[in-house]
């Protein structure tokens, strides 16, 4: 059976026996009592909402529909990344960060984010990002610039933005698009940060920082431990990250929403307060595979596979919000899934807009139906 | 800089010591360091933070101080900057003039690192603009119009400038002053597609570019003297290449000569010929400098074009159509 519909079998077997996945280390009550419960619940709706996209552009695919199926499964937890930043802070992307676009999304009015990217995985022309030139997670609205992000190349420029912010404020150009106050923030995955384009840039943040010359600039290295068929050595990010001069150390896990977010918005408040760069290390798992033709088990033990799905963020985030009482499984965490992913079980069946048909549909214009999820 | 506040410039050596060949001596004095920026030594940087800056408005102008050192950067060129407005549908951008002092007939210094003669890893890029003066009143207005093509239509320009013309003053000889420019007045530029034409003769065009124009315009008057009326064709815009002025320019000749001083294979006398073959009828001919790295030391000019070459090309040239 295909991953995906594995994982997804498994979320809904799980929650119904309420067997989700023992804490780690878990948030403490401060930590959930810095997120409120409706802000908790939406970083939830834009994990899942991300989730259902992937499962979407599966599915499309299969259908000739789509055109690129690297998801962002096991990566969700940057949407409480992005709840931690303003929506103003141009954010240079992982292109795992669907959810973190999504939860963006969330904070700027007027959006109709899930449409958006389903016009993207179709490369229709209508797509607001790219005009159907590639699938490419970015926005104008959302201070997202898209670009391909594969091999940290996009670590330099953000190093750039990060260094006109303070360059502005000497001397603000007339089109200056970034705030005074604001923060940059890019990210990327444990294996491209070897990469030496991630390393030279790394570097000159440091390099900056350490001459008291005004960087705000967020690094955030989405853990998963490995890349495409490689494993990154184990403690290999934090111990090559965590004493660099210059550059302030944090460490988080994505699974946890809420720890996630408090631990980003510490870096952000940092980052932010001291315009100096700070690297956050947030863990996160990767489900499916590195895309979708890529078979991991024919790299991967069945068992480490497994236990990767077994630590399905939406399943963390389910027990997290019913331990802290901001949503219940059933009536509520449960029915969000099932209301938003209802594709994972037959792509051309259920839901009001089965994936064969979302180009067809209005003729173009988002129904509203669909505008909503 | 004085007349647009957003311009930024940064590299290795730009400011304090005025660039690795002294062209923005004496700025830092006048715009400070937060203009003239110093960087460490990683080309990525450079190019990262000039995108960078580009996407919060400023007009930046990094230097790389060879073009051999834009290689190991060239995926910021390549893979970012100019992809950034094809991935955006138009709405980001990050203009720029990358200014790189580059290719060969460099006396005394290089090899085959410093005197690279080769542009092929801009050629192919899309969108982007490859300007290459061959005097230096040309130089300033064409960078008057590098910059106009950044701000107003937020292009990614790369302005290489021959490093063997920085120092010439004379063309035939010691002490003639035939190299020697004024400086053009401000609102004086040159227009993006706008070749340069010296000459009228119509028996030989000789279409180059860069330290090419300077060794054919040594050659003309020999040509002269042989009975060869000649006009010199420089092409000044390397990308996009200027098919329709250089069609023009060159009607009514009876024979071109493409002379170009990078290597062969990937020079811009590929396109030339192309181009030539497939819209004129006039007979065309290409020197080029061989496939060969540059030597450091006596032989650093033994695969480029000279004077000599191209005089001997465009007598065969001439020759066998005459």
């Amino acid at each position: 059976m295909d991953r995906a519909q594995i994982v997804h079998q498994n979320f809904l077997d799980r929650v119904a026996a309420g067997a989700l996945p023992p804490k780690g280390a878990a948030a403490g009550a401060g930590e959930k009592a810095g997120l409120a419960p409706e802000t908790a619940v939406a970083i939830y709706r834009a994990q899942v909402l991300s989730r259902a996209l992937d499962i979407t552009s599966r599915a499309m695919q299969k259908a000739g529909q789509g055109f690129y199926t690297i998801g962002s499964s096991g990566h969700e937890g940057m949407a409480a990344v992005a709840r931690a930043l303003r929506p103003d802070d141009m954010a240079f992307l992982h292109y795992r960060d669907a959810a973190f676009q999504i939860a963006r999304a969330d904070q700027v009015p007027g959006q109709r984010i899930a449409w958006d990217m389903l016009l993207s995985f179709a490369c229709s022309s209508e797509d607001p990002t790219s005009g159907g030139r590639h699938k490419v997670l970015g926005s104008k609205a959302l201070m997202i610039p898209p670009q391909t992000s594969t091999i940290a190349s996009h670590l330099p420029k953000a190093v750039g933005a990060a260094y006109s912010i303070g360059a502005a404020k000497r001397h603000a150009p007339e089109h200056r698009i970034l705030p005074h106050d604001g923060i940059v923030m890019c990210s990327f995955g444990d294996a491209s940060a070897n990469h030496s384009t991630a390393q030279g840039a790394i570097n000159t943040a440091a390099w900056t920082s350490v001459q008291s010359i005004p960087l705000p600039l967020l690094f955030v290295c989405e853990d998963n431990g490995i890349g495409i068929s490689t494993k990154t050595p184990k403690g290999w990010i934090e111990t090559s990250m965590s004493a660099r001069p210059g550059i302030k150390y944090f460490k988080t896990d994505g699974l946890d929403l809420y720890q996630a977010h408090a631990v980003a918005q510490e870096a952000a408040d940092y980052v932010r307060r001291r315009r100096k760069p700070a690297f956050l290390h947030l863990r996160t798992v990767r489900l499916y595979g590195h895309a979708g033709a890529d078979v991991p088990t024919t790299y991967l033990s069945k068992s480490e596979v497994e236990a990767d799905e077994a630590n399905d963020p939406l399943l963390h985030s389910v027990r997290l919000l019913q331990e802290a009482a901001a949503l219940s499984p059933a009536g509520g965490s449960e029915d969000l899934y099932r209301d938003l992913c209802p594709r994972g079980e037959d792509p051309r069946r259920g839901g009001d807009a089965p994936a064969s048909q979302i180009r067809c549909r209005g003729g173009g214009q988002p129904d509203p139906a669909n505008a909503r999820l | 800089m004085l007349q647009h506040g957003e311009i930024v410039m940064m590299g290795e050596d730009v400011g304090r010591k005025g660039g690795v060949y002294g062209v923005t001596q004496k700025l830092h004095q006048r715009f400070g360091s937060d203009r003239m920026i110093d960087t460490l030594l990683d080309e990525q940087s450079i190019l990262g933070l000039a995108i960078g800056m580009g996407h919060n408005g400023f007009v930046p102008m990094p230097e790389i101080q060879f073009l051999a050192y834009l290689h190991n950067a060239e995926d910021q060129l390549r893979g970012e900057a100019a992809t950034l407005p094809f991935f955006s549908n138009g709405q980001f951008t990050n203009p720029m003039v990358l200014r790189i002092a580059g290719l060969g007939y460099q006396k005394g210094f290089g090899g085959h690192f410093h005197n690279d003669n080769s542009l092929a890893v801009l050629r192919d890029i899309p969108g982007i603009v490859i300007a290459c003066p061959s005097d230096g009143a040309e130089a300033a207005m064409m960078l008057r119009e590098a910059v106009r093509l950044a701000r107003e239509e937020q292009r990614v320009g790369v302005f290489v400038e021959p490093i063997a013309l920085y120092p010439m003053r004379d063309l035939h000889g010691e002490k003639d002053g035939g190299w020697m420019r004024h400086y053009p007045a401000p609102d004086q530029s040159i227009a993006l597609g706008e070749v340069g034409q010296h000459g009228a003769g119509e028996d030989l065009a000789i279409v180059t570019y860069g330290n090419g124009r300077y060794l054919s315009a040594q050659a003309q008057p020999e040509l002269e003297a042989r009975g060869i009326t000649s006009r010199i064709v420089d092409l000044r815009w390397l990308a996009p290449l200027p098919a329709e002025a250089l069609i023009a320019a060159t009607r009514g000749c009876k024979n071109v000569l493409i002379v170009d001083e990078c290597r062969t294979t990937g020079s811009q006398s590929e396109a030339l010929m192309a181009l030539f073959a497939e819209q004129s009828d006039i007979a065309t001919a290409r020197i080029a400098a061989e496939d060969c790295f540059i030597a450091t030391g006596p032989a650093y000019a033994a695969t480029l074009p000279s004077k000599d070459s191209i005089l001997a090309a465009a007598l065969d040239l001439v020759g066998e159509n005459a």
